[in-house]
């Protein structure tokens, strides 16, 4: 997606740092309107964009933890789930990636009454492998 | 051993598991088609796995979000779903309704 000869390679190397969901995301968006040979720099601008982001808001968030109370603190605690759920079903684009999802959120808290250990691991292992045949038989 | 330390004992480990794992992947990318088998396979596992991780945040959460009522948690993230889908996918509407929701559902 982002490999071009012309780019060094610490580039690569240097940014993978910056992969996470939103970056991602984000990239994927745009990436296509970007020519093949500047797409890792046009990478680098989202990762140093979300990071300085992210940064700025945990120094924020850490000063003024202090002054929230307790009702407020619980309802920022549900922010990161509702955000990414929101994120998934924005990415539910085809067969497979629906099912892994949908797939995922059942078998989460239904093999965490098995095993609190495992069942991260399991419950994707399981979930993605069945949404990933169910997408073969299917033909996407 | 002291809690600080523990923290910065975390904060290394954790670290390292994920530099490792990111230098690895940009070592192995050339390798591997974004079209092939093996990465759809893995795209199918790292959604469901995130899923996972999210679907036991909301039934099962460890920390202060423990404190609010399960059928309020669940109110709140298929309000805040729905909200997204009306909005034509707008992420930071959903999120801030979110905070709002439940901090007004808990206090009463």
């Amino acid at each position: 997606m982002l490999e071009h000869k012309s780019q060094p390679k610490w580039k690569y190397y240097l940014s993978c740092h910056f992969l996470a969901v939103t970056s991602w995301l984000i990239a994927k968006e745009g990436l296509k309107k970007i020519d093949k040979k500047h797409r890792i720099d046009f990478w680098i601008g989202i990762g140093i964009g979300t990071w300085s982001t992210a940064i700025l808001m945990t120094m924020i968030g850490h000063l003024s933890a202090d002054y929230l109370n307790k009702d407020m603190l619980i309802g920022l605690a549900i922010v990161t789930p509702v955000y990414f759920f929101c994120m998934m079903i924005g990415a539910m684009k085809n067969l497979s990636i629906s099912i892994a999802i949908v797939g995922g959120t059942i078998l989460g808290p239904l093999i965490y009454l098995v095993s609190t250990e495992w069942a991260l691991l399991f419950a994707g292992l399981i979930g993605g492998t069945v949404a990933f045949l169910f997408g073969e038989k299917n033909g996407k | 051993m002291e809690s600080s330390q523990i923290i910065v004992l975390a904060i290394i480990a954790t670290s390292l598991a994920t530099f490792i794992s990111r230098f690895m992947g940009a070592l192995t990318s050339e390798k591997v088609s974004v079209n092939s088998k093996i990465f759809q396979w893995f795209n199918c596992v790292a959604y469901s796995t995130l899923a996972a991780l999210l679907g036991r945040m909301i039934i099962f959460p460890a920390g202060i979000l423990a404190e609010s009522e399960l059928f309020v948690r669940i109110a709140v993230l298929i309000i805040c779903i729905i909200i997204f889908i009306v909005s034509k996918k707008n992420l930071v509407l959903p999120t801030i309704v979110s905070a709002i929701l439940l901090s007004i559902l808990n206090s009463i």
